[in-house]
């Protein structure tokens, strides 16, 4: 632990942002005082003092105030650490998430509130304080969760979800011919609504442990837009006993609700960044039955996923050659010896 | 316990008009002031009897952000019954309800039933939707229309009652399998004067 500890501070002060998405995806960060300096790190924010730095002066309003307040007014629950709060804790905190919500569309003007949001910038907030909640919600909005904050849903969320299909067919076809039936409506394919929210809120919504919410988050925003996508692959095939025991698509979102809170989060993490591997990203969405935009995060920030997989080949490559060079100096070694 | 009947209901309207704390209070009993919002839609399942006919209540209850609307046709889509709710206090809540119900017309399944829910009753001071006009327009389309407070229990368990009714009451006009044709003259409604007299071809009550 302390090892791994120090390796961890070594790579926030060198700024070695490919290490810490390996630890992120391999181990998570554990603690919050580790997330307060990677997060960040992982959102682009270098410098948080002078990012956005006047973000809070002046009227904290947006287009979407309204529905934000309705939202917020029955947030800040389902959490264990939340369902801890004292009711003035929770009050306080409430005002927190509304300026952090409400700023992130003031400033953000082409974007649209969306239901689910808030349980994003709930849990900046809860890791952060307001100040790093706000900067950390508003670089989520950006590089990760724009689809779902466009006007429609059906511009980019919609053939996005659709990818669900795609990828899971090449993986497991008994399972997507048990999934797609269930939505699939007079020859139309719908998107896979039993995930929406965990797309949408990355799981914020439907697992009960703070801690392991967290270590969700450690995983998507070290890897891609698209991974909550590549989660629910993972999370359906490791539970193909119980979606194949469904008979009706109202039992499938039950059983699904059920299991995200036993889930072994870590192994989820593990299995979905070796499928981002064998399948990335940028090659799924070729694969897409309707066009994602250019301008979605999707397609814009797969060089950086990349970067994590050339770096774990370069690892490989390491290793083998050392195995190889000490594999020599032992033969030479019987060589002598004789 | 044996089922004889299984139908799908979906409750629709604006958000936090207490689409899910009806549907709670309904199916668990339970008032909870914090009930956060829906993203996506909960799935919520309850037996209940009328008369002789046990029937299983599949209730589906959605978002209501707008943005989720283009959604609802995979919630909606071969529902026998719709619940659309709309908060007492809150005018636009109400013209959604209208919207809904010209969305369902064209969309849903032709034998879809209707019932309206005016919630939040427990705050009748702040009410901006004159109980006449809901209750006309229910009539007008056909619908019963509800006054209901979740946090109270008022006219809860009426309201998805009448939905099971109005769906047993079409099936056995149009011949539909069912156990008792004569299942809905004995329900005993308890509150009749929320009950809007329907017009219906060969409906009773």
């Amino acid at each position: 632990m302390a090892d791994s500890q120090a390796i961890l501070d070594r790579a926030v002060a060198g700024r070695n942002i490919v290490r810490l998405k390996k630890i992120c995806i391999d181990e998570g960060l554990k603690t919050n005082e580790n997330r307060q300096k990677v997060w960040p790190l992982l959102l682009k924010i270098y410098d948080s003092t002078n990012f956005m730095s006047n973000w809070s002066t002046g009227e904290i309003k947006c287009k979407d105030s309204d529905i934000i307040g309705l939202d917020v007014n029955r947030s800040l629950f389902g959490l264990d650490l939340t369902d801890a709060y004292t009711e003035e804790e929770r009050i306080a905190k409430r005002v927190d998430l509304s300026n952090i919500i409400n700023a992130v569309f003031k400033f953000k003007p082409e974007f649209h509130y969306s239901q689910g949001f808030h349980s994003l910038c709930t849990t900046f907030l809860l890791v952060g304080d307001q100040d790093l909640g706000f900067k950390m919600s508003y670089q989520c909005a950006q590089l990760f969760v724009r689809d779902s904050l466009r006007k429609s849903f059906d511009e980019a969320l919609v053939p996005s979800l659709m990818l669900f299909y795609t990828l899971l067919r090449k993986l497991d076809k008994e399972l997507a011919d048990k999934i797609e039936g269930y939505y699939r409506f007079e020859d139309e394919l719908s998107v896979p609504m039993f995930c929406l929210s965990w797309v949408i809120a990355w799981l914020g919504h439907d697992i009960k442990e703070y801690s392991k919410v967290c270590r969700v988050y450690d995983f998507f925003l070290s890897t891609h837009s698209l991974a909550p996508l590549y989660f629910a692959v993972n999370i359906v095939l490791s539970q193909k006993e119980i979606v194949m025991e469904t008979n009706e698509i109202h039992e499938l979102h039950h059983r699904c609700e059920e299991i995200v809170d036993s889930l072994d989060i870590d192994k989820i993490c593990t299995q979905s960044y070796n499928l981002m591997k064998k399948y990335p990203p940028r090659e799924l969405i070729k694969e897409g039955t309707k066009p994602i935009p250019k301008d979605s995060p999707a397609v814009l920030y797969n060089n950086e996923i990349e970067e994590v997989f050339r770096h774990d080949k370069a690892d490989e490559v390491k290793t083998i050659g050392l195995g190889l060079v000490l594999a020599a100096f032992s033969t030479l070694a019987i060589i002598y010896s004789d | 316990m044996e089922v004889d009947r299984e139908f799908k209901i979906v409750t629709l309207g604006e958000g936090r008009v207490g689409k899910t704390s009806l549907a709670m209070r309904y199916v668990r009993g339970q008032f909870n002031e914090k009930e956060q919002s829906t993203t996506n839609a909960n799935f919520l399942e309850k037996n209940i009897r009328i008369n002789e006919t046990s029937i299983k209540l599949n209730i589906w209850d959605t978002a209501g952000q707008e943005r989720f609307r283009a959604l609802a046709p995979n919630y909606y889509r071969e529902a026998k019954g719709a619940l659309l709710v709309y908060d007492i206090t809150d005018k636009e809540s109400f013209w959604k309800v209208v919207s809904w119900v010209e969305e369902l017309k064209m969309q849903a399944d032709k034998d879809i039933s209707f019932v309206i829910a005016g919630n939040k009753c427990d705050l009748e001071l702040d009410r901006q939707i004159p109980k006449e006009q809901a209750i006309a327009y229910a009539k007008q389309i056909g619908a019963a229309h509800y006054s209901t407070s979740a946090k109270s229990g008022m006219g809860v368990n009426e309201c998805f009652e009448e939905i099971a009714k109005l769906i047993l009451d079409k099936e056995s006009r149009s011949g539909s399998p069912i156990r008792s044709s004569k299942a809905r003259s004995r329900v005993i409604v308890k509150n009749q004067e929320e009950v809007v007299k329907k017009k219906k071809s060969g409906g009773c009550c």
